[in-house]
């Protein structure tokens, strides 16, 4: 089925959860699997790997101002968000920090980074040595181009 | 031209419906069917899939010894922090519970009139590593907008040296670039410093027909 994707699609484009073990029953422990398996590629680029994830949010949490075009779905802060004393939270995430937090443990969101050069990033050798996985999904479906 | 693989994000909030679509009537729960749910694009398949509320719901993985369902959340609704039940005002278990209710009215089976449902009950979707092989581009300016290089005085002289049979050759020539860019302004320059405006002088015999720039047309 990837003949018809858009050309030059590598992944992260369908409509599968990454807590979906294939039979449509979900859980946290299969979601973190899934997600470490994606972005490391482990079955093969071409194999099918899941995309999504579901948080739980309210409308009160949009209409404050957290929560309303772009999110962080990693350890790290928006930029917004890192500006307070005790070193900001997580505001922008579907149900606050403390959400945050369950999340983080149970799909290892930290992982995400795992890899990533860092040195190379504030050192801006982009184009040359670093690849970093996304961590702010932006509001759907005209996501933004994000800086590598 | 540079290819690497890049990566973006997106998310998407599925809420129910905020008009009753029962008409205020629970004998109408029928018409409460699919209100929930939301469609998005499958790249991998070419369509629109049909993500339900319960799929969604499921996926967020709120129960015991996953995503603890005594969590607070950090914006509760307002029919959350009504509730009696101790403990459900700001939990994700009552905001599971409401989320429940909106499962089977979603599913056409509640038994919960409309007007009791917490329309204030999100779902957010992320899909945060969609990855394509993407090229990367230079923008520049062009024409006039890069400068002007003027040249010379030029000089070329070759002499011959018969000692060694050798004809050595010498060339000396000076450029110069100005630059008609300015880097930035806090807000507008003045009339005489603007690009173009001025002291440099663009006619039609100057002006570059080509160029995209307005301006180096007066």
């Amino acid at each position: 089925m990837r003949d018809i994707a858009c050309a030059g699609y590598v992944a992260g484009g369908n409509t599968l959860f990454f807590a979906d073990d294939g039979d449509g029953k979900m859980s946290a422990t299969r979601a973190a699997t899934n997600l470490m398996e994606r972005l490391s590629f482990a079955n093969d680029v071409g194999a099918k790997y899941g995309s999504m994830l579901a948080f739980p949010s309210t409308a009160q949490q949009f209409s404050s101002g957290y929560l309303d075009t772009v999110m962080s779905v990693t350890t790290r802060l928006l930029p917004w968000e890192v500006t307070s004393a005790t070193g900001g939270t997580h505001s922008s995430f579907p149900g606050g920090q403390k959400v945050f937090e369950e999340y983080q443990k149970a799909l290892n969101l930290r992982s995400i980074h795992f890899g990533e050069d860092m040195k190379a990033a504030e050192n801006q050798d982009f184009i040359s040595q670093v690849f970093k996985n996304a961590q702010t999904p932006h509001c759907g479906p005209c996501a933004e181009p994000r800086l590598p | 031209m540079l290819t690497r693989n890049s990566q973006v994000g997106e998310f998407y909030v599925l809420q129910p419906p905020q008009v009753d679509p029962t008409d205020g009537d629970i004998a109408n729960k029928g018409k409460g069917k699919f209100t929930c749910d939301a469609l998005i694009y499958d790249e991998e398949s070419d369509r629109h899939v049909r993500i339900t509320w319960e799929q969604a719901l499921k996926a967020c993985c709120i129960k015991d010894n996953e995503v603890a369902p005594a969590t607070n959340l950090s914006h509760p609704t307002k029919m959350m922090m009504a509730s009696t039940i101790p403990g459900d005002q700001k939990s994700l278990k009552g905001w599971k519970d409401k989320a429940d209710e909106w499962t089977a009215f979603n599913n056409g089976t509640g038994d919960v009139a409309y007007s009791q449902l917490d329309t204030d009950i999100r779902i957010v979707i992320a899909r945060p590593f969609i990855e394509h092989l993407m090229h990367s581009v230079i923008m520049a300016v062009s024409g006039r907008d890069t400068g002007a290089t003027l040249f010379g005085p030029a000089d070329m002289q070759l002499s011959a040296n018969t000692q060694v049979k050798t004809i050595e050759g010498a060339c000396c020539a000076r450029a110069r670039t100005h630059s008609a860019l300015h880097p930035w302004w806090p807000s507008p320059p003045p009339a005489a410093e603007r690009t173009n405006r001025g002291a440099q002088a663009t006619t039609r015999a100057t002006s570059r027909p080509s160029s995209p720039s307005p301006r180096t047309c007066l």
